[in-house]
C-alpha cells in the first residue's frame, strides 16, 4: 500500500520569522500537527507540535519567539510512492511524526503518524476479520 | 490474540493536576513521550497530550500560570491489561485517541499508545505486501 492516498495535500505554510504563538494558533485552527517552511535554500523546513511543546518546556515567550528558532531545517521527506510500512518504520526509528511529501522535489503534502496509524490499524483490523 | 499488556509501556509519565503546563511540557520532553497521565492519590483523573498543550497555547493560556487540570482531558477512557489489542485499536480509532492509560483494579499499570500498536500493525502489513 502506497502512502499517496493518505497524504494531506492542504499544507499549512509559515515563515521562519513568524512567531510561535500565531503558528500554534494556525496549527490548532487547521487541526494539523505540523507546518511547512519554504526557504530560499530549496529544501523545506518543518515546525511541529512537538517543537511548540519544547518551546513551552523551555519557558519561551511564544509571542516573541520565532519559528526559525525551533524549526527543523532539513527534515526527512518522502515521495507519494513510499510504502506505508517504510513510512511507519522511518517515523518510528527517526522519532518523528510528520513527513513532508515531495513530488519532483516540490512539497505537495504532509503525512502524519496519525493518518498512518489510522490506515495501518484499519488494515490490521481488516486482517483479523474471519 | 495479543493483549494490551503485551504492548503497553509500564513506565508511565505522570503528573499532579496542580502542576503547571510548563512543568507538564518539561516532563513530556524529558521522557520523550506524547502524553502524561494525571493522578490524584494514585487514581487516574485525566490525561494531557501534545495536542492538549497546542490547544491551550493557541487559546492564550500562559504555560507557567496554567494548571494541568485546566487543560487535561478528564476521566479518560482507559484500557485493562487483559483487553484484546483489537478492542484497544477500536477505541483509538473510534475516538481519535493516541494514548490509553492501562488500569488494573483501579491502579495505573501502564500506557499504550498508537505508536506501540503501530509496531504490531506493521508486521502483518509487511507480510501481506511480501506475499503479493
Amino acid at each position: 500500500m502506497e502512502i499517496g492516498p493518505l497524504v494531506r495535500q492542504r499544507l499549512l505554510s509559515v515563515q521562519p520569522e513568524n512567531n510561535l504563538l500565531d503558528t500554534a494558533r494556525k496549527m490548532y485552527e487547521r487541526n494539523v500537527g505540523a507546518a511547512i517552511i519554504q526557504t530560499d535554500e530549496g529544501h523545506p523546513g518543518i515546525i511541529t507540535e512537538r517543537d511548540v511543546l519544547r518551546a513551552v518546556s523551555e519557558g519561551a515567550d511564544l509571542a516573541s519567539t520565532t519559528v526559525g528558532v525551533y524549526m527543523t531545517t532539513t527534515p526527512v521527506c518522502a515521495t507519494t510512492t513510499w510504502d506505508v510500512v517504510e513510512a511507519a518504520k522511518t517515523m518510528r526509528r527517526g522519532g518523528f511524526r510528520h513527513l513532508i511529501v515531495l513530488d519532483d522535489g516540490i512539497p505537495i503534502g504532509m503525512l502524519s503518524i496519525r493518518d498512518l496509524v489510522d490506515a495501518l490499524l484499519e488494515d490490521y483490523e481488516r486482517s483479523l476479520l474471519p | 490474540m495479543s493483549t494490551v499488556e503485551e504492548h503497553m509501556n509500564q513506565s508511565v509519565t505522570t503528573a499532579r493536576p496542580d502542576q503547571t503546563l510548563e512543568e507538564g511540557a518539561q516532563l513530556m520532553v524529558e521522557r520523550k513521550v506524547g502524553a502524561t497521565v494525571i493522578l490524584t492519590q494514585g487514581v487516574v483523573v485525566g490525561i494531557v497530550s501534545e495536542r492538549d498543550v497546542m490547544k491551550a497555547v493557541a487559546r492564550g493560556m500562559v504555560p507557567w500560570n496554567t494548571k494541568l487540570e485546566d487543560l487535561m482531558t478528564r476521566d479518560p477512557v482507559c484500557a485493562s491489561p487483559s483487553m484484546d489489542v483489537h478492542e484497544a485499536i477500536g477505541i483509538m480509532l473510534d475516538h481519535g485517541f493516541r494514548h490509553l492509560p492501562v488500569v488494573d483494579n483501579g491502579k495505573l499499570v501502564g500506557i499504550v499508545s498508537a505508536r506501540h500498536l503501530l509496531r504490531a500493525a506493521e508486521e502483518p502489513a509487511a507480510t501481506r505486501a511480501e506475499a503479493q
